[in-house]
C-alpha cells in the first residue's frame, strides 16, 4: 500500500466533522512520519509548487510540510501562505480543478492540484486518444494516480492508450474481476509496465495531496455481484468545496453509503451511472444536496441516459451540467469559491448562491461563477449566420467523410449542416495513424467548410483552393487493399470515419 | 456459417452491450431478451450467423406474389 492510508473518517454529524478532521490529521501525520523514507526531505523548504509533468517532486516532502500547516489551521482552510507564491489564475497552484471530459457515452475525470494529477476513468476504447490529447493539452506528461472505477468498457476502454502515453505512478482498481479482453489487456499493460497497483478499499484515502482529501467510500467491505455497484466512489474535498464521484454506483451503493454514516453532503456531484434510473434515489440526492450535478453522458445514446425522472430530480436540487450538451466541464475551486467552465453552449448563465436544495442550511454556500469557452463561435452557431466559423463538436456530425478513393488517392469531406464549420486544427488520418493531415492556417487564414460544401484532399502535390487541398506527400497514403479515413476535430474527438 | 465470440461487457437496462472478442474494438448492442436466459455480465458468448436460403426464397416468392396481386388489382379498378 503505497498511496492509500487508513483514515477511519466517518462522520454523519457536521458538528463532529472538525473533531474527526483533527483526529484524522493526527493519524495522517503519524502515517506520513512512519512512512517517511528520508526525514531530511521534510526539512527542505517547499519551493517546488511544480507544474504537471515534473516527476521529481518528492511526495513525502510535500506531505510533511502541508500536513503541519493544515494542523495549524485545523483543516478549516488551506493555509496556502506556506506554499510560497500562489498564483490563483494558475489552476496548477492553489486551485483544484476537476475536468469532466466529454468522452461521449462514458466517464473520464481529471483532477489537477499543485502540479499533481489524478485520472478517474478513461472512456471507451476509441476515446483513449481524446483523453490523452486533453491531458497533453494541459501540459501533463505523467499521472500520479489513475483510478479505474469499475471494469466496464465505457470507463476503462481508453486506459491502454493512457497507460501507454503517460508515466503512471499509481494505479487504483476496484479489484473486482471482469472477463472482458479490455480489462485483461489493461491488467497486462499494468503488469508489463510495472505500475504500482492498488485495490481501493472503503474507509481508506488516496494520498493525492495533503491539501486535498480523497476518501474512498466504495467498494467494500463486501463486493456486490453487480459491477456497477462495486464502483470506486470518491469524495474529494478541498477547503470548503467537495466533490462526490459516484462512478456507476446505483441505489444499492447509495443505501449502503447512507447507512454507513458517511458525510455525503457535497457541492458537486458526479452523478452515478450516467443518470440512469438505477441510481440517484430521492433520499440519496437529499443527503448529498449538491449545488452542481454533472452527468457524463453521450448524445443520443441507446440506453435512455439520462433518465427523465432522475434528471428532473437533479434539476430540482441543483444546477445540472451534461457532457452531451455542455461538452467538457471544468470546475475550478480555490477552496471557498468555485468556477465552472463549459466547452459548449447551453449552460451559459451565471449561478450564484444556493438554497435550492432541501438541506441547503447544512451545506456551505459556495459562490459559483459560470463561463463558457469559445463563446464567439457558439453564438454564431446558434444564430446560424453564414460566413462565420463555428467550432463543431463531435455531438453534431455535420461534417463527415463523404468519399475515399484508395486508388486515385483522395478523400472527400462534406459539411451537410446548415452552418459553416471551422476546420482549423482538424485532422485526417489513415488506419493505424500512419499518416496525418492537419487543416492548418498555412493555406488559408482559417479553413472554413461552408454549409453543404465539399472539400477534396489529394495525397500529392498541388495548389490549395477552397475546394481542393493537397497533402503534399510523395508516396501514397491510402492502402489499396483497404483503408479507413478518420476525421478528428481540433480537440481530438473522432468526428467521422469511412472504410473502403 | 459465421461464428464469433463476444464478451457480455454490461447490461444497460434492457440492452446487452457485447464486445467482439479479439481486441473488443467493435461494440454490439443487443436487446437483452435475445440472449439466452440467465446470461449475465462477464459471460463470454458464441454467436452464430447463418444465411437462411430457404426462408429468403420463400419470402421473395410471397412478396412477389403479393406485389403482382396488388398491381393487377389496381389495373382492374381503373
Amino acid at each position: 500500500m503505497i498511496g492509500l492510508t487508513k483514515s477511519g473518517k466517518k462522520s454523519g454529524n457536521s458538528l463532529l466533522r472538525w473533531i474527526f478532521g483533527i483526529i484524522f490529521v493526527i493519524i495522517v501525520i503519524f502515517g506520513v512520519n512512519a512512512g517517511l523514507k528520508d526525514d531530511q526531505a521534510a526539512e527542505e523548504p517547499l519551493q517546488g509548487a511544480q507544474q504537471a509533468g515534473e516527476e521529481n517532486l518528492a511526495d513525502t516532502q510535500v506531505h510533511a510540510e502541508e500536513t503541519e500547516s493544515n494542523q495549524d489551521s485545523g483543516l478549516e482552510e488551506n493555509n496556502l501562505t506556506d506554499n510560497g507564491p500562489v498564483t490563483r489564475e494558475n489552476p496548477g497552484i492553489g486551485n483544484l480543478t476537476v475536468h469532466f471530459l466529454d468522452v461521449g457515452q462514458g466517464d473520464s475525470i481529471l483532477l489537477e492540484y499543485n502540479g499533481k494529477t489524478m485520472l478517474v476513468d478513461a472512456g471507451e476504447r476509441d476515446k483513449g486518444r481524446v483523453v490523452t490529447a486533453y491531458l497533453q493539452d494541459q501540459g501533463i506528461s505523467g499521472i500520479d494516480y489513475v483510478v479505474a472505477t469499475h471494469p466496464h468498457s465505457d470507463h476503462i476502454g481508453g486506459m491502454n492508450e493512457v497507460l501507454n502515453s503517460f508515466q503512471v505512478k499509481h494505479f487504483v482498481d476496484s479489484g473486482f474481476p471482469h472477463t472482458s479482453k479490455t480489462y485483461e489487456n489493461m491488467l497486462t499493460t499494468i503488469d508489463e509496465k510495472d505500475i504500482p497497483f492498488e485495490v481501493a478499499e472503503e474507509g481508506k484515502e488516496i494520498e493525492f495531496d495533503p491539501a486535498v482529501d480523497v476518501e474512498i467510500f466504495n467498494p467494500g467491505p463486501e463486493y456486490s455481484d453487480d459491477l456497477n455497484e462495486n464502483s470506486i466512489v470518491l469524495k474529494v474535498s478541498y477547503g470548503e468545496t467537495s466533490f462526490l464521484l459516484m462512478g456507476d454506483a446505483g441505489l444499492e451503493t447509495e443505501e449502503k453509503l447512507m447507512g454507513a454514516g458517511y458525510d455525503l453532503d457535497s457541492d458537486i456531484l458526479k452523478v452515478g451511472h450516467h443518470a440512469s434510473r438505477s441510481g440517484s434515489g430521492k433520499a440519496f440526492i437529499s443527503s448529498v444536496s449538491p449545488e452542481i450535478s454533472i452527468i457524463e453522458v453521450g448524445a443520443g445514446n441507446d440506453y435512455g441516459h439520462p433518465h427523465e425522472e432522475v434528471l428532473e430530480r437533479l434539476q430540482k436540487a441543483s444546477r445540472v451540467y451534461r457532457t452531451d450538451l455542455d461538452g467538457t466541464i471544468a470546475v475550478t475551486t480555490d477552496g471557498p469559491t468555485c468556477t465552472v467552465i463549459t466547452q459548449k453552449t447551453g449552460s451559459g448563465e451565471v449561478v450564484t448562491g444556493t438554497g435550492t436544495s432541501e438541506n441547503g442550511a447544512d451545506s456551505p454556500s459556495i459562490p459559483i461563477i459560470t463561463r463558457e469557452t469559445e463563446s464567439e463561435e457558439v453564438k454564431s452557431e446558434e444564430a446560424g449566420e453564414p460566413g462565420t466559423g463555428t467550432i463543431s463538436s463531435s455531438a453534431d456530425h455535420a461534417v463527415y467523410v463523404n468519399n475515399l478513393n484508395l486508388k486515385d488517392e483522395w478523400v472527400e469531406i462534406k459539411n451537410r449542416g446548415s452552418s459553416p464549420v471551422l476546420l482549423e486544427g482538424w485532422k485526417i488520418e489513415d488506419e493505424g495513424s500512419k499518416h496525418t493531415y492537419t487543416f492548418s492556417s498555412y493555406t488559408f487564414s482559417s479553413y472554413t467548410l461552408d454549409s453543404q460544401a465539399t472539400v477534396t484532399l489529394y495525397t500529392g502535390m498541388g495548389t490549395d483552393t477552397s475546394s481542393e487541398l493537397y497533402w503534399g506527400s510523395e508516396s501514397p497514403v491510402w492502402n489499396n487493399d483497404g483503408d479507413t479515413a478518420y476525421l478528428y476535430d481540433n480537440i481530438g474527438n473522432l468526428i467521422a470515419e469511412l472504410e473502403r | 456459417m459465421e461464428t464469433f465470440k463476444v464478451t457480455l461487457d454490461r447490461i444497460e437496462g434492457c440492452t446487452a452491450v457485447l464486445l467482439l472478442r479479439g481486441d473488443e474494438s467493435i461494440k454490439i448492442d443487443v436487446p437483452l431478451f435475445l440472449l439466452p436466459q440467465e446470461s449475465k455480465e462477464g459471460d463470454i458468448l458464441n454467436i452464430s450467423i447463418e444465411r437462411d436460403v430457404q426462408e429468403t426464397e420463400a419470402a421473395k416468392e410471397r412478396v412477389s406474389a403479393l406485389l403482382e396481386k396488388l398491381k393487377n388489382k389496381n389495373k382492374g379498378a381503373e
